[in-house]
């Protein structure tokens, strides 16, 4: 049996109980460290009316407790001054086998802010260095916090941001939903595009954070207004991929990295924007061609026929072989 | 003790008002996140006692007026206890609609608003003692124009925090009414024999237990100017004015207090009665 692994500290052993909850402590472990106003109020709203109807996982640590899932309700709990609350009571984990049990059943519910999962899962990965003297992988990692691979690759993302930026979103994360601007997923679509420039045309970028700050000033200005504009960054970048001008693509990308209010999208449109339509109009050609190879004339019906011979003009015209 | 329930990015603003709490409020000790009455299901973020035994709470948030609050100051006001609630918030926090709903709520509900604005806080809108909150409120059209006014001060007065002097205010149109009243009988000829002006600007228990007591053979005649009048009434009066002159000592205790706070809703809302049908009974004799 793996001590690290979650699945050896048995729920099926767990004991129900009310628990008094001035004998529970929060978990200095757990990954969630924001608990926004307006889901507060809504499920302390749901307690009042409703009671606690599925039970918190705690495990017993000299006289009290210490939670391992359910800090909101037991939070909510103790703001309506309740007196106990049914808690699964479980044996005392290790500080990994902690961890990952709170990553295990936050991955079969509502997910975490992903910077906080981010900030907790380099505890993780140097918690099992400790433990087996290697780095985990990818997968290994997956195994053990319940994460998805690509969860995994985006977290690995904002824990290369500095510092700064996690206070940034921190503070980001703790305004209600829709009020929030510059959120995990805008520098997960940053940066992503930044490193593909970097690895297209690293002369592009001389000073990485410079560049972040012009973008960020940009993203709040509106000048650039949708983080998924970033993927442009990135098709603009890889230019070459698709014929396009190399230096038309190298200096809108060093116009859009000044500032000014030259946009993603008016960067695409001087640069690669043409290149792109081509390869996309061929891409739909050869598919075409390719579908219409497999078609045995005797099942054509007239609607398709008409079609076709619409295309053969269409065609015709633009090749030069029908009239212009 | 430190926050725990409260959002870390409300901490600052909840500091500021614990601040203002003791400095400017004269709260000798406030509390964080403490229940303030087992029966109550909120643990509000900051709570004091003050020296005349009422509790201050303040709710620091960014939410505005929530249906759980709301169900805890209801709990306050049904239970009688003498609670002054706020809520705090950051003035960056919030604005427009939301602001409007949160005030709107709270002032109907009697509870105030304080509002926080860099390292300045501000009462925006004083609470109500929920103690006395669920006073039922006077139905201003039933009254006569002329009285309408005296009796929005009573009221305000009362809700204010000073119960006592609220009541007074009542007691004291009732006693006026009352005088004019006898000395209307006077001139109408029902009392035998009439009273002495020295009677009608003398103490106004002893006037109206001398009413009473004509009450047998006058009842008649102030029938024919009267048709409404009902002698039951003058000795309802009669039994209030015992209870215009008990200024009342001030209460030791918070059990004191809540039984006090208690019997003046009902003296407050008796008196107002007893004034209406009076006033609706001799209203044919336009005092």
């Amino acid at each position: 049996m793996n001590p690290s692994d979650p699945s050896h500290v048995s729920a099926s052993a767990a004991k129900l109980q009310q628990i008094p909850l001035k004998q529970i402590s929060r978990n200095p472990d757990n990954p969630r460290i924001l608990f926004r106003q307006q889901e507060m109020d809504e499920l302390l709203d749901s307690i009042q009316r409703w009671g606690v109807q599925v039970p918190i996982a705690v495990y017993k640590k000299g006289r009290g407790y210490v939670l391992i899932d359910g800090e909101r309700r037991w939070r909510c709990c103790m703001k309506l001054n309740l007196e106990a609350i049914p808690a699964l009571v479980q044996e005392e984990p290790d500080r990994l086998t902690n961890i990952l049990l709170m990553f295990n059943i936050h991955g079969l519910r509502e997910q975490w802010d992903l910077l906080t999962i981010a900030l907790k899962l380099r505890e993780i990965i140097a918690l099992i260095e400790e433990e087996t003297g290697q780095t985990p992988t990818e997968g290994e990692l997956s195994d053990k916090a319940g994460l998805k691979r690509g969860v995994i690759r985006r977290c690995r993302l904002l824990l290369a941001l500095p510092s700064r930026y996690h206070e940034m979103i921190l503070k980001e994360l703790s305004k209600p939903k829709s009020q929030q601007v510059l959120t995990e997923d805008f520098f997960i679509e940053m940066e992503r595009a930044l490193t593909t420039v970097e690895r297209a045309m690293p002369e592009v970028i001389p000073n990485r954070d410079a560049v972040r700050r012009v973008l960020i000033s940009k993203f709040r200005d509106k000048i650039i207004d949708n983080r998924v504009h970033f993927r442009k960054i990135a098709k603009i970048a890889r230019a070459r991929n698709v014929e396009g001008n190399v230096s038309s693509a190298t200096q809108a990308l060093e116009r859009l990295f000044e500032r000014n209010d030259y946009s993603i999208e008016q960067a695409f449109e001087d640069s690669v924007s043409g290149a792109y339509h081509e390869r996309d109009m061929l891409t739909r050609i050869n598919s075409l061609i390719d579908r219409l190879r497999g078609i045995d004339p005797r099942s054509l019906d007239d609607e398709l026929l008409e079609a076709l011979r619409e295309l053969e003009r269409v065609a015709e015209r633009l090749t030069g072989g029908g009239p212009r | 003790m430190s926050y725990v329930l409260l959002p870390d990015q409300l901490r600052e603003t909840a500091d500021r008002v614990k601040a203002f709490l003791q400095k400017e409020q004269g709260l000798r000790k406030v509390q964080i996140e403490a229940a303030i009455d087992d029966s109550i299901n909120w643990r509000p973020t900051l709570s004091g006692a003050t020296s005349d035994h009422h509790i201050v709470c303040v709710e620091v948030t960014s939410g505005g007026y929530t249906n759980a609050f709301d169900h805890a100051v209801i709990q306050c006001t049904t239970a009688g206890l003498p609670v002054r609630f706020y809520i705090a918030y950051s003035d960056d926090e919030m604005t427009g609609e939301h602001f409007r709903k949160t005030f709107d709520n709270a002032r109907m509900r009697g509870v105030g608003i304080i509002e926080v604005k860099g390292k300045t806080c501000t009462i925006v809108h004083r609470a109500v003692e929920l103690s006395l909150a669920s006073v039922r409120r006077v139905d201003r059209p039933r009254l006569k124009q002329k009285y309408r006014q005296a009796f929005s001060d009573a009221e305000e007065t009362f809700l204010g925090g000073d119960p006592p002097k609220g009541c007074l205010r009542v007691f004291e149109e009732l006693e006026t009414l009352s005088r004019k009243f006898v000395q209307k009988g006077n001139a109408e000829g029902w009392w035998n024999p009439a009273f002495k002006q020295k009677q009608i600007d003398g103490p106004w228990a002893t006037l109206m237990m001398e009413v009473v007591k004509q009450m047998d053979s006058s009842l008649s005649k102030i029938k024919k100017d009267c048709p409404k009048f009902d002698a039951s009434l003058i000795t309802t009066i009669h039994g209030l004015t015992k209870q215009r002159n008990e200024s009342g000592h001030k209460p030791k205790t918070r059990a004191a207090l809540i039984k006090r706070d208690r019997e003046l809703r009902t003296r407050f809302e008796h008196a107002v009665d007893v004034f209406m049908d009076f006033q609706d009974a001799t209203s044919s004799l336009r005092l």
